[in-house]
């Protein structure tokens, strides 16, 4: 069933299937290293623009702790120093670190986390700044200010550890935040690439998978569906086939027995329909010929729809049912009845002349009686009229199996009707019983036809014979001869009692009696008529009857003129 | 089709003369049926024979058998004779112009007058079915074409012996031994 165009053709079949599958696999590596390479770029895009932001605040968080250091400075100067000059470094750092708390207040609004800190560092900014002033103030308020001022620094510097401590915590917070937004975006970027590539590695998998299962899986279904349509088309062969074949085939199903399948002979045959699965005549019809397979083998008669076939059998059995082959043999039988017909009349016709010679042979050797010379001359005669006879029926038998072969010679010759018809009425005039008359009607002009002379004369010969053994005493045989449209016409017209309308078709077929049971009937082979009519036919013409009962018979010869005349 | 009728021949001594006429006294059995019997010993026989060949044969050796042969060229002048006559047999052709000499056998059996004739059939159909239909229809013998006429006078009477000492079915044992005629 596998032939190498049919793998070939498999493997051709199962090329864009590999191609498309690859495709895919290579659109899902694409598509997980574009998503790996997006998520890459958009974790350091943020980061970026995080650290832009965080870093400004990280910054000011720093900054603000060196401009109140400054202004402490400035401040321990002033008061020291009373110069106002002192006072420089102050109102810069003052104006610096309220710069850096916006900025810082700015800069946390993204990050809520750090608020608390930026508002104790805040207060202890305010805190701070109005010991500042208060000390400048002292100062300005003169020398016991001054003194007083110099006197608190301490206390100055304890309001400024609170504030480096909240100032360091935010500074703390600031790196945290900075830290911890770094992580998480690191996280998400290790997330969405853990995702992408296990959903892509899932996706790969699912495709490889195909790949290794489905051009395999496709060869093997589209071989399966082309041994499938091989085989319908086979069964739709075998079907056609079956359908054109004489013999009625039936398919029995192995344990009902009931018909599966039947061919249009064997539907013909038995006359069925569709649905007619459980044919009761024909189960038993097989019925019948199965028990008489048993007896005898060989083609059987059996009733089929109320008609007589000759049917012949075969069965064949396989695993789950039945074959069987009918043969409708009835046509064949009946040529074999015919031949064996044939061969037993045949027989039957020799017998008889050939019992007259014997027995004429037979009586002139009698040892017991001396025959007289005039017995022995009937007897002499006898043997030479029958054996006559033998050898004309011999002819016939032999001209009859040569018209069945397509085998007659005939000569074609310009024959002329009216001598040939009288020379031959004069020699049947030598020979027919007394009681019967015959009469020549010839017209005064030569008329030739185109014949086989010897043929010619042996079919007229033949009707002579049959008018005058088929007319009464006393009965008168007419010979006319005419031209008609073309044709010689011979007329051989006896006073007989006439042939039924509907036998005179039937008297030229072979062997044909009007009584099929040839228990009556004027001795004759039965083959004059059919050879006559053959014989004719072939030289181109036409014998026919017309008859009516009581009223006689004519037979008539129509034979086509020959070119001589018609020229 | 009609066939040409033979005259009736009668038998030389003019035999039958009448219906009135009573059956030729048989006084003896005459085995083997020889010639040159006396006159009372002599037997009549009806031959049915449409070929004339055939019957001058048959005529002419079975009166030197010793038979009384009166010949009909048809079927029907056949049954004419032997309903008019008296015959000891008669011999049936098969195939005759116008009735078959299955009929005139069956015309013979059915006639009151005829019944008791006995028959024989003498034919050119020799098939088992013919002798089945020729013992069916109530023949005591059946002589198939071609016989020796010679001996057929002796058949003849060993026919009538037989059927004199036994009846048809031993006549038709003595010729076929005892073969079931097949249907």
């Amino acid at each position: 069933m596998t032939t190498p165009a049919a793998v070939e053709a498999a493997r051709r079949a199962q090329r864009p299937v590999w191609l498309a599958l690859l495709l895919l696999v290579c659109v899902i590596v694409a598509l997980v290293v574009a998503g790996s390479f997006t998520a890459w770029r958009l974790y350091a895009d943020a980061n970026k623009r995080y650290l832009q932001q965080a870093i400004p605040v990280y910054g000011a968080a720093h900054d603000v702790l060196v401009q109140m250091l400054n202004e402490e400075t400035g401040i321990r100067g002033y008061v020291i120093s009373a110069d106002p000059v002192a006072l420089e470094p102050y109102m810069r750092g003052r104006r610096r670190a309220r710069a850096d708390l916006a900025a810082i207040g700015r800069g946390t609004r993204f990050d809520p986390d750090m608020s608390p800190h930026l508002a104790v560092a805040r207060r202890e900014v305010r805190r701070l700044n109005d010991f500042f002033e208060q000390q400048i103030a002292l100062v300005r308020s003169g020398r016991a200010g001054r003194e007083r001022a110099q006197a608190r620094l301490l206390v100055g510097k304890t309001h400024f550890d609170r504030f480096r401590a909240a100032a360091l915590a935010l500074d703390s917070d600031a790196s945290d935040v900075v830290a911890r937004a770094h992580a998480d975006q690191r996280n998400t970027l290790v997330a969405a690439i853990v995702f992408l590539g296990f959903a892509g590695a899932i996706a790969t998998g699912i495709a490889v998978a195909l790949l290794l299962t489905v051009p395999h899986r496709l060869f093997r279904l589209y071989r399966e569906e082309r041994a499938a349509r091989r085989a319908a088309e086979q069964g739709a062969d075998a079907a056609r086939a079956l359908a054109h074949v004489r013999d009625a085939v039936l398919l029995l199903d192995g344990e009902s027995e009931a018909v599966r399948y039947w061919n249009p002979a064997a539907g013909t045959l038995f006359g069925l329909a569709d649905g007619d699965g459980h044919s009761s005549q024909v189960a038993r019809t097989l019925d019948e010929l199965r028990r008489g397979r048993e007896q005898a083998p060989g083609p059987r008669p059996v009733r089929v729809n109320g008609h007589e076939r000759w049917v012949s059998y075969a069965e064949t059995e396989f695993d789950g049912g039945r074959v069987v082959v009918l043969r409708d043999v009835t046509d064949d039988q009946r040529l074999e009845r015919l031949r064996a017909d044939f061969v037993a009349t045949a027989a039957h016709e020799l017998r008889t002349p050939l019992a007259a010679v014997y027995g004429a042979a037979r009586t002139l050797r009698r040892d017991d009686r001396r025959l007289s010379p005039e017995v022995s001359e009937q007897f002499l005669a006898m043997i030479e009229t029958e054996a006559e006879r033998l050898k004309l029926l011999m002819d016939q038998l032999l001209v009859s199996a040569q018209l069945d072969r397509e085998d007659v010679k005939l000569q074609r010759e310009a024959v002329d009707l009216g001598g040939l018809t009288k020379s031959l009425v004069s020699s049947v005039e030598l020979r027919k019983p007394e009681s019967i008359e015959l009469q020549v009607d010839c017209p005064d002009e030569v008329l030739c036809v185109d014949a086989d002379p010897e043929r010619l004369r042996q079919v007229l010969a033949n009707l002579l014979d049959n008018a005058i053994k088929y007319s009464p005493d006393g009965g008168r045989v007419q010979v006319r001869i005419s031209e008609r449209g073309g044709f010689g016409v011979v007329e051989v017209r006896d006073d007989g009692i006439g042939i039924p309308h509907h036998e005179q078709q039937r008297i030229f077929e072979k062997f044909y009696r009007l009584d099929p049971s040839m228990t009556s009937g004027v001795g004759g082979s039965g083959l004059g008529l059919y050879i006559s009519r053959a014989l004719v036919q072939q030289m181109g013409g036409l014998l026919s009857v017309r008859s009516e009962l009581g009223e006689g018979s004519t037979f008539s010869i129509m034979l086509p003129l020959s070119d001589t005349m018609a020229a | 089709m009609n066939g040409r009728a033979a005259p009736l021949c009668i038998g030389e001594d003019g035999w039958p003369e009448g219906p009135e006429q009573n059956r030729p006294p048989r006084l003896e059995v005459v085995p083997g049926g020889g010639a040159g019997k006396e006159k009372l010993a002599q037997r009549s026989l009806l031959l049915v024979e449409d070929d004339p060949s055939m019957r001058l044969l048959c005529t002419f050796n079975l009166e030197l058998a010793g038979f009384r042969v009166t010949t009909a060229g048809s079927g029907r002048e056949g049954l004419d004779a032997a309903r008019v006559g008296r015959f000891d047999l008669v011999v049936l052709d098969v195939m005759l112009p116008d009735l078959g000499g299955f009929e005139v056998a069956a015309a013979l059996r059915a006639d009151e007058a005829t019944r008791d004739v006995p028959f024989v059939f003498l034919s050119a159909r020799t098939s088992s079915d013919d002798l089945a239909r020729g013992r069916a229809v109530g023949a005591i013998d059946y002589v198939t074409k071609p016989f020796d006429p010679v001996e057929l006078g002796a058949r003849l009477h060993g026919d009538l012996d037989e059927l004199a000492r036994g009846g048809a079915d031993d006549v038709w044992e003595l010729r076929f031994g005892g073969a079931e005629p097949k249907r």
